[in-house]
């Protein structure tokens, strides 16, 4: 009962911790078609700079956050400006850049910082005990603010001008044009938002876990798993994904000897639900 | 008069001997060849941040030796090069790596590498190619080292006698631990190593209980790895073959669920200082088989002193990989230089051969036959260190007792 009650509390932390790094791949995916594999490199790069100001530099790690989401939120500009506008939309182009986007900041990191391995500390530390089961208070921060920006992203896209804009540009770029949208601004906007939300999951999942140069490989595959699995084009149904894979997660590993056949069911009822909706959970056409 | 000319003979005498001697070094200096080791080292990749310390060390031992005056072999004197190339984490890029030095460079000792998956990637283009091959690390699986393999080495102690050692050092301090569950990387490790370390374990009168916790390489998460390792209610948690950040963050995931009583790690392959900068409070007490850069350690031999110098003056801070690797390539030399043969098969024909051997450590010995069936592997005095307020601090050395040498 113990062991069970320890796995559902981890089950909804690492949700948490999933939905919150896939939301930044999903909006630029899901609302703007692009494909941004350096979604990860940047989640890491962020981090960093989070690191550097608050280790290095001694500024408070919470400020040294709020710098760092705004520094990369301005590197989201230029990202979207220089690298993704160029190709006009073109999808295969798009993912050709963001691979070589990662392979710069990744090589840019070991060379100047060094691929050594570290750790934020915890933004709160301690612990809260629920009957058996004993959390980290950064764990329950990051369950907040999942929920809390996933409600927000949800809100901000279907309710605000600039949402609408961006589902706007999302059905079709050349009808939103002709609306008035200004594409550029538009996906800018987005660019800048995904980046600002890859450095707040990467920031406080160095402090969950650990900072190195090549931690935004495996949580960019979550972030895909967690995206294909709730559907292209609906940011709401990356709840639902990132329950379902969280809790796989969470279980599978502890109730299984192998934890390699824990990591094939896991993709084994990804693909099987893929098979029956294609579109993934609530996915629809994305042009 | 005549005490002048004889003390004008004298310096005459004095001036032609040192030049004489001089002009000897000059001559043997000059016409010196070059040994060329190639080393193969993940550079790139999740590995690569810790194995990057491995070509270091093997500068190190480069430069020791070819300060000491190189090695002679048939009378003809040699200083050693190292030719560095990246196995990029992963089996094709070692294979890459070993077929260029083998067949591009010509290189016939290869020395390096650690991860389970490259050395045998590695194997599969030394032996046919008659090329010795020293390997930095053994991670307990069959396929590494054996009869099958009469031309690879295991230059440094494997995972095993991390093991013997850690497993004594635990005994030792903390005599009311009877019982120890066992985490490892489930890479094809687990079934080579469990069953040697139940028996290491009942030799030294502890216990492994439950299965071996195991877990995929690609883990992010060590929560479920720490809930199963907690769940078996164990005296004391021991973890096997791993990198820095898998120690970390298990470390963090165990003592988040309130786990107190010790935790360590058998692997020889283990850099602390690493492991207390990314787990933080959580590694306070965790020890290892493991050496921190300072020379004035209890009973460190001169070498090793010597060592730690040349490693401080390259900025470098000494850690366990740059052990190994300098533990490759030194026991290679030794062993060269005992066989007088620049033949890898002759070399290696005379190394398993040898009972013991010079080591970065002092003596070391030779072992492995009774758990591979070759004596392949160099073992030497086990240092133990612990965290204690955030740095590594040595503890024990721990001499293997032979009954126990895998």
């Amino acid at each position: 009962m113990d062991v069970a009650l320890v796995c559902t509390v981890n089950g909804i932390v690492l949700s948490a911790i999933y939905i919150m790094v896939a939301l930044g791949f999903a909006l630029l995916l899901s609302i703007m078609g692009i494909f941004n594999f350096a979604h990860g490199a940047i989640y890491m790069v962020g981090a960093f700079i989070t690191y550097g100001l608050a280790k290095t530099i001694g500024i408070n790690q919470w400020v040294a956050l709020f710098i760092s989401m705004a520094v990369m939120g301005g590197f989201g500009l230029f990202l979207e400006k220089f690298c993704f506008r160029p190709f006009g939309g073109k999808v295969f182009e798009v993912i050709v850049m963001s691979v070589a986007i990662i392979l710069v900041l990744e090589t840019t990191v070991v060379v100047t910082i060094g691929g050594s391995n570290r750790a934020l500390p915890a933004f709160i530390p301690g612990t809260i005990k629920f009957g058996v089961v004993s959390v980290s208070i950064d764990r329950i921060i990051i369950l907040i603010i999942g929920a809390i920006l996933l409600v927000a992203l949800t809100l901000l896209i279907q309710k605000s001008m600039i949402g609408q804009q961006m589902l706007a540009v999302a059905q079709d770029r050349e009808s939103a044009a002709l609306q008035g949208i200004n594409i550029n601004r538009t996906a800018a906007i987005a660019t800048a938002v995904a980046c600002i939300l890859a450095t707040l999951s990467g920031s406080f999942m160095s402090s969950l876990y650990y900072l190195g140069p090549f931690i935004g490989d495996g949580m960019l595959m979550k972030a895909i798993e967690v995206v294909i699995l709730s559907g292209i084009g609906s940011l709401g149904g990356i709840l639902a994904g990132g329950l379902i894979i969280g809790f796989m997660d969470a279980f599978l590993p502890v109730y299984l000897p192998n934890p390699l056949v824990a990591q094939a069911i896991t993709i084994g009822v990804i693909i099987g639900i893929l098979l029956i909706r294609p579109k993934g959970l609530f996915g629809h056409e994305v042009s | 008069m005549k005490k002048f000319l004889v003390v004008i003979s004298l310096l005459l005498i004095i001036a032609s001997i040192t030049v004489s001697c001089t002009s000897e070094k000059s001559t043997s200096t000059a016409n010196a060849k070059t040994l060329t080791i190639g080393e193969i080292e993940p550079l790139t990749g999740m590995f690569g941040d810790i194995f990057k310390y491995v070509p270091q060390g093997a500068q190190l031992a480069k430069d020791y030796i070819n300060n000491h005056g190189g090695i002679t072999i048939g009378g003809q004197k040699y200083v050693i090069d190292i030719v560095v190339r990246d196995g990029k984490d992963s089996p094709e890029g070692a294979t890459a790596a070993a077929n260029e030095l083998v067949y591009d460079k010509g290189v016939k000792f290869i020395a390096g590498t650690g991860p389970a998956f490259m050395v045998p990637a590695i194997d599969t283009v030394t032996e046919p190619a008659g090329v010795l091959y020293t390997a930095v690390y053994q991670n307990g699986m069959k396929v590494e080292m054996g009869p099958n393999y009469p031309l690879k080495f295991v230059g440094s102690p494997c995972s095993f006698s991390g093991q013997v050692a850690t497993l004594t050092y635990l005994k030792e301090k903390y005599p009311s631990v009877k019982t120890v569950a066992f985490i490892l990387i489930d890479d094809g490790q687990i079934a080579d190593n469990d069953p040697v370390v139940r028996a290491t374990a009942t030799k030294l009168g502890l216990s492994i209980v439950g299965d071996t916790v195991g877990y995929a390489p690609s883990t992010q998460d060590f929560t479920p790895v720490a809930q199963k390792a907690v769940a078996l209610n164990a005296d004391a948690i021991m973890i096997g073959n791993a990198i820095s950040p898998w120690f970390g963050l298990t470390l963090k995931a165990i003592r988040g669920l309130g786990y107190t009583k010790p935790i360590f790690s058998c692997c020889d392959a283990i850099v602390l200082p690493d492991i207390a900068g990314i787990a933080g409070s959580d590694a306070e007490g965790f020890f290892g088989a493991s050496i921190p850069s300072d020379p004035n350690i209890p009973d460190l031999p001169q070498i090793a002193k010597d060592v730690i110098k040349m490693a401080s003056d390259q900025g470098w801070q000494l850690n366990s990989m740059h052990v190994q690797g300098f533990s490759a390539v030194y026991s290679l030399i030794m062993a060269i230089k005992a066989a007088n043969s620049l033949d890898p098969k002759v070399v290696a024909a005379k190394w398993e051969k040898m009972d013991k051997i010079d080591t970065i450590f002092g003596a070391g010995r030779m072992g492995g036959l009774q758990t591979y069936g070759v004596n392949h592997n160099v073992y030497y005095k086990t240092p133990i260190s612990i965290i204690e307020n955030g740095k590594v601090v040595f503890k024990e050395w721990i001499s293997l007792d032979k009954s126990l040498m895998p």
